[in-house]
């Protein structure tokens, strides 16, 4: 495929509502262009038509060869039929005993408060086990059974499946008898036959597993879509964007690298235009209709290697890509007492109320209501003959409907645009929830990156996400609107290899690794002349995944010499955890190898700046309400404003495809690339004046801002912990208390620990009061003060503020210790009688004094026991990882008490708990009185009655005649029972409450 | 039971008798068929290696729903150590792991199916099992049946199963194997 150099280039996101596309003319020149992904009355494919209708060629007329040098694709095609469940029919083949492994997966539930437990529907439709076996090490314990094979394969196929996933464990590495039940099905005449040791050479059988269903499920309904695409081309190089950022040849594009196609786009588009701009450390913010993308970026691509897509676990590099359900439509509720945005969207049918389809309220509406969309001056695509404006007068009527309901629920006097304004609120406070998620928490100061915005809905709450993050500039590219489709055209060809290892790096180890890669970059290197890239243009980058020994999470690492990947990890480490373990040797867990295909070289044309340009006369003045007062905006066209001008916020930029908000204190400039770069020119206000009354708005805010908080701190915990109870299977809560010990809120992956910790703050309080000094910490897991059992330890960290007297909250994190001493190893003895015998019992012990972990005292305890810890290191190694996270939970609570006030805060932490509170009174209100008796294995029996009381609007939970202290370990601590009683009434809501002490308050024990 | 005092021993408190709390306040309610009802703690290690797993079960069914399959209930959802991890870091082969069909109590809706769970050991070492419904069935609500009982044994490599009880430990040659069977769920209305 030869293309001509000279020719046009496109550049295609084919989106689920939209396909983007830009146009590089043989003059040089770009076009943007849009166009419904899906009109069959019109058009056959959307790719295509855009094409078409760019080259000003009718519908019949062949497209004429030598005209196109190259179409690069981004595709939804595999995304969508993963996600509705449509792709092609698939028989997964296993090793014996595990047809079910796939299916069960980890056991974990997606919601743990579902009592109806929904589990993402399959990939394939049927599954063979093989005889076959492999062990860890290599050897073969049995051999392939070829005949049974046969057998099984033409089943399948004889019922009409075309496709096979192949899977064996240790498949990753010893590939033989995979390569020999391939041979088999192409024999038979599977005409998909996707292998795991190809699509995913990564040890974890379930993900790996995963991903060759998905690449067998998909990849077909993919070929076709390509096929069809390059056979309406002729004969053109067509190239399809990667899930990893990098293009490949048509003729290469698998199922497993496309789900994040689209997306990835949008990554390199972010990345290569601020590049342009000179700016590289980024924020990829891509807001839309029902979801936004937010990805970080500083001058390299990550790569996540362990993905979970619409209940599917995904090992193959992808692009890092948080992304999160909300977005313009997502639908905005008011619950009697609380605003909520999300997370139901209005989607795209019937869309936002002012889309004329009789939608519900969402964020887009809200824009409209306080003035930041504005109808004349959007596309006029609505109504039965999609030409009509959007339909504003619907929006000020729902709004004036909804401040009538509030101000009837809650006396809460609040104009209908300032109740849109309090919803935009906490719609930007959870866009820089996910933001924060995919930066502070991993070590990044996020306040010293460029926030690239770009999608459709960004523009309008850019301003606003920056401000909550404390970021100072926002970048807006002229194809913002388009810039999946920007970014296909300056993307790099890449082709990407890895390949599992599971060695502890010695001096003998580079050597292998060395041989490795150089296997890799061989085969990578084919791949890549395969595809037609000539060979002096291209490069290589390889990485080492390292971790340190007993840990779970490997960092990916710059190859290089032994002592250089050692320091390049520390110093990675470092970073992300903010500390390292000398002590600890390193394991090399895999190497990945990418050959690059340098792209388009592209830069945005230099401009001349006109040093004294003033912003043409506004296209209107509109009234647009922001930041709590009414302000008369101008509303500029942004393609009138040339290189120089300068437009102070409040300001709204018209583009075609978008709008952008100049927020006041903000001020926007075209730069000589023709870029608008909007940058805060008045420092934000370090404290924001509002209220200690409960606020509707604030209530929602501080409830997602408290959450937020326990998740930084479990973010720290999970990634600097020892245990892999805690790392791996999330055996581990955080949470933040008020000053008398009430749970405020909390971050529980186990239900067991829900509630529970209060019990244990609230002995620390009482025991250490008047004694406390900031800077102490300490710690508990005793049963019969608040504890669990003995290998769940409490730690605990009193918040102080300078120049006010007494503890003012307390932060607390628990974490299953792996060992903890008793009679068996691993501290879960079957038969103990005595507490001693299930290790060592911390009652309310001193951890740090002012800063200074107290070691030696606390090894002491540890060992001492008269059964001690097996691994005190460990041991200790778990508890200075609670004390970063409790730490973590310290900083953001100074920054809240900075921002908002201590009173106000302290104010919150009781609002939360009323709210919660009233939202269990609301099912209480729904029970009836009843009873059960409980028999276990044990002899025992529980025994249970729920009075309620419907006046008082409470429930009394009587235990009385469950049995006596057992002499044996099946006695649950008190802190058990809240944990229980909370989780089941949680259960009986069925919505997003909040988790707190409130919850509890209705219930009488 | 649900309030020790000082030195009462809880190790299983936290893993077996909040998962009755559950069931037990769950049945006053009415409102589904019990899970599993346990977490099956199971333990195995020597001087050189430890290890510990809860293994999942059948999920209760409701008044409109059938309880799930093979699924983490209740007060737990701990992850479960990949196949090919717990082969590569201890002395063991998972021979099978599969659900355990018909475990689930038949009813209106039925309740979610148990697991089978064989892992053989490669080395001598201590195995410990620390579950519960291995004599009464977790309940069934409406009329539903309760799900099947759990079961827990060794195949030793001459041939002889030794049964264990619901709280076991026993010690284990190279090639033995340990079966877990986890009850499934209990049904909802009457069938």
């Amino acid at each position: 495929m030869t293309g001509n150099a000279n020719g046009w280039q496109f550049w295609v996101d084919r989106g689920g509502t939209f396909t983007d596309l830009v146009a590089r003319r043989p003059d040089g020149s770009l076009h943007a262009y849009k166009l419904l992904s899906e009109n069959p009355e019109r058009y056959k494919d959307a790719a295509i038509q855009g094409i078409r209708d760019q080259l000003e060629i009718g519908q019949d007329t062949p497209i004429p060869d030598g005209l196109i040098d190259a179409v690069k694709m981004g595709t939804t095609v595999a995304t969508n039929a993963l996600l509705e469940r449509k792709g092609d029919r698939t028989l997964l083949v296993i090793t014996e005993g595990f047809a079910d492994q796939l299916r069960i997966g980890y056991q974990n539930r997606p919601k743990i408060f579902a009592r109806k437990i929904e589990l993402p529907e399959l990939l394939y439709e049927q599954v063979a086990e093989v005889k076959e076996r492999y062990n860890a090490q290599g050897e073969e314990l049995e051999p392939v059974d070829i005949e049974g094979t046969r057998v099984a394969l033409q089943a399948g196929y004889d019922d009409g499946i075309r496709s096979v996933a192949i899977c064996f464990m240790h498949g990753y590495r010893y590939h033989d008898h995979e390569k020999t039940v391939a041979e088999i099905a192409r024999d038979v005449g599977f005409t998909q036959i996707s292998v795991s040791h190809e699509v995913s050479p990564l040890m974890k059988l379930v993900g790996r597993g995963d991903t060759t269903v998905v690449d067998a499920y998909v990849s077909p309904i993919l070929r076709r879509y390509v096929d069809q695409v390059a056979s309406s081309l002729g004969d053109v190089r067509l190239m399809f964007m990667q899930s990893n950022g990098g293009l490949t040849d048509a003729r290469f594009f698998q199922g497993k690298d496309s789900i994040l196609s689209g997306p990835a786009g949008g990554i390199v588009g972010a990345a290569r235009t601020a590049a342009m701009a000179g700016y590289t450390k980024l924020i990829g913010f891509d807001m839309g209709g029902t979801s936004t993308d937010v990805a970080h970026y500083n001058g390299e691509y990550e790569r996540a290697f362990e993905t979970l897509v619409a209940g599917v676990r995904m090992r193959a590099p992808m692009m890092h890509i948080h992304t999160v359900a909300a977005g313009g439509g997502s639908i905005l509720h008011f619950d009697g007492s609380r605003y909520r945005v999300g997370p139901d969207s209005a989607g795209a049918n019937p869309g936002p109320a002012c889309y004329r389809r009789g939608g519900p309220l969402s964020v887009t509406d809200a824009n409209v209501m306080v003035g930041k969309i504005n109808p004349d001056f959007f596309p006029q695509v609505f109504g039965p003959d999609g030409d009509q404006p959007m339909d504003s007068e619907v929006v000020f009527q729902k709004f004036a409907d909804m401040s009538a309901e509030i101000e009837k629920s809650t006396g809460d006097k609040r104009t209908p645009v300032e109740v849109a304004d309090g919803f935009l609120k906490i719609a930007v406070e959870n866009m820089a929830n996910a933001i924060k998620q995919i930066s502070v928490q991993r070590g990044y100061d996020v306040t010293e990156y460029t926030l690239n915005c770009f999608g459709g809905a960004g523009g309008q709450h850019a301003c606003l996400v920056a401000d909550s993050l404390g970021m100072k500039r926002v970048f807006v590219h002229p194809f913002a609107g388009v810039l999946s489709a920007y970014g296909m055209g300056l993307a790099d060809q890449r082709v990407m290899r890895e390949r599992a290892v599971e060695a502890k790096m010695d001096g003998a180890l580079i050597e292998t690794l060395d041989n490795a890669l150089q296997e890799m970059e061989e085969d990578g290197r084919a791949e890549m002349e395969r595809q037609g890239v000539d060979t002096s243009r291209t490069s290589v980058i390889s990485k080492a995944h390292l971790r340190y020994e007993g840990t779970d999470t490997a960092l990916v690492i710059d190859f290089g010499s032994r002592d250089e990947i050692i320091e390049r990890f520390e110093e990675a480490h470092r970073q992300q955890f903010g500390f390292i373990s000398p002590e600890k040797g390193h394991i090399v867990e895999a190497l990945s190898l990418e050959v690059i295909g340098e792209g388009e070289v592209l830069e945005d044309p230099v401009l001349p700046v006109d040093e004294n340009a003033v912003a043409p006369d506004p296209l209107a003045t509109v009234s647009m309400y922001s930041a709590n007062e009414t302000h008369d905006t101008p509303v500029y066209d942004r393609e009138a404003l040339v290189p120089g001008c300068k437009v102070d916020g409040p300001a709204i930029l018209k583009e075609a495809n978008a709008t952008t908000v100049v927020e006041p204190g903000w001020q926007a400039e075209v730069t000589k690339h023709n870029h608008v770069v909007i940058t805060r020119v008045v420092a934000l206000p370090k404290r924001v004046a509002i209220g200690t009354q409960a606020d509707p708005v604030m209530l929602e805010v501080f409830n997602n801002l408290f959450m937020s908080i326990a998740e930084q701190m479990g973010g720290v915990l999970q990634n600097t912990s020892y245990s892999v109870n805690i790392k791996e299977r999330l055996d581990f809560s955080c949470a933040i208390f008020d000053t008398s010990g009430d749970l405020v809120a909390n971050a529980p992956h186990i239900p067991v620990h829900l509630g529970s910790m209060s019990e244990s703050v609230k002995t620390v309080a009482r025991q250490r009061e008047g004694t406390m000094k900031p800077g102490d910490v300490y710690m508990l897991n005793t049963p019969y003060n608040g504890g669990t059992h003995l290998p769940d330890v409490t730690v605990i960290t009193p918040v102080f503020e300078e120049g006010v007297d007494g503890v003012l909250f307390y932060v607390a994190s628990r974490g299953h210790h792996a060992e903890i001493g008793g009679i068996t190893p691993g501290s879960v003895p079957p038969y103990s009688k005595h507490i001693d015998e299930e290790g060592v019992l911390l009652d309310d012990v001193q951890l740090v004094a002012e800063g200074t972990i107290l070691e030696a005292e606390i090894e002491k305890i540890f060992t001492s026991n008269k059964y001690p810890t097996r691994n005190f290191h460990h041991n200790l190694g778990d508890l200075k990882a609670q004390i970063a996270a409790n730490e973590k939970g310290v900083q953001e609570l100074h920054n809240m008490v900075e921002h908002f006030g201590l009173d106000v805060v302290t104010a919150y932490m009781q609002h939360v708990q009323d709210n919660a509170e009233e939202t269990v009174r609301r099912v209480i209100d729904t029970l009836h009185d009843s009873s059960f008796e409980y028999e276990m294995d044990i002899g025992a029996k529980i025994k249970v009655a729920i009075t309620v009381d419907k006046a008082a609007r409470t429930a009394r939970l009587d235990f009385t005649g469950t049995s006596e202290q057992q002499n044996n370990n099946f006695n649950a601590p008190s802190a058990i029972c809240i944990a229980a009683t909370l989780y089941v009434f949680r259960t009986l809501v069925d919505d997003d409450i909040p988790l707190n002490a409130g919850c509890l308050k209705p219930l009488i024990s | 039971m649900l309030n020790p005092v000082y030195p009462a021993a809880v190790v299983a408190g936290n893993v077996e008798t909040s998962q009755a709390i559950t069931d037990a306040l769950f049945g006053a309610l009415g409102i589904m068929g019990a899970a599993q009802g346990t977490m099956n703690n199971f333990t195995f290690g020597n001087d050189n290696h430890q290890y510990y797993e809860t293994i999942c079960g059948g999920g209760g069914a409701g008044p409109d729903y059938q309880g799930a399959d093979g699924v983490h209930t209740n007060m737990t959802n701990t992850r479960l150590t990949d196949p090919e991890i717990l082969e590569w870091r201890f002395p063991v082969l998972l021979e099978s792991f599969s659900l355990r069909r018909g475990s689930g109590g038949a009813g209106r809706y039925r309740g979610g199916d148990g697991v089978i769970r064989k892992v053989k050991f490669l080395e001598g070492m201590t195995a410990s099992i620390l579950s519960g419904h291995r004599e009464i069935p977790p309940y069934g609500m409406a009329g539903g049946d309760p799900g099947k009982i759990g079961h827990n044994y060794v195949l030793r490599t001459d041939g002889s199963i030794d049964e264990l009880r619901g709280t076991d430990s026993t010690e284990v040659e190279a090639n033995d194997v340990m079966v877990i069977e986890t009850p499934g769920g209990g049904g909802y209305g009457k069938a």
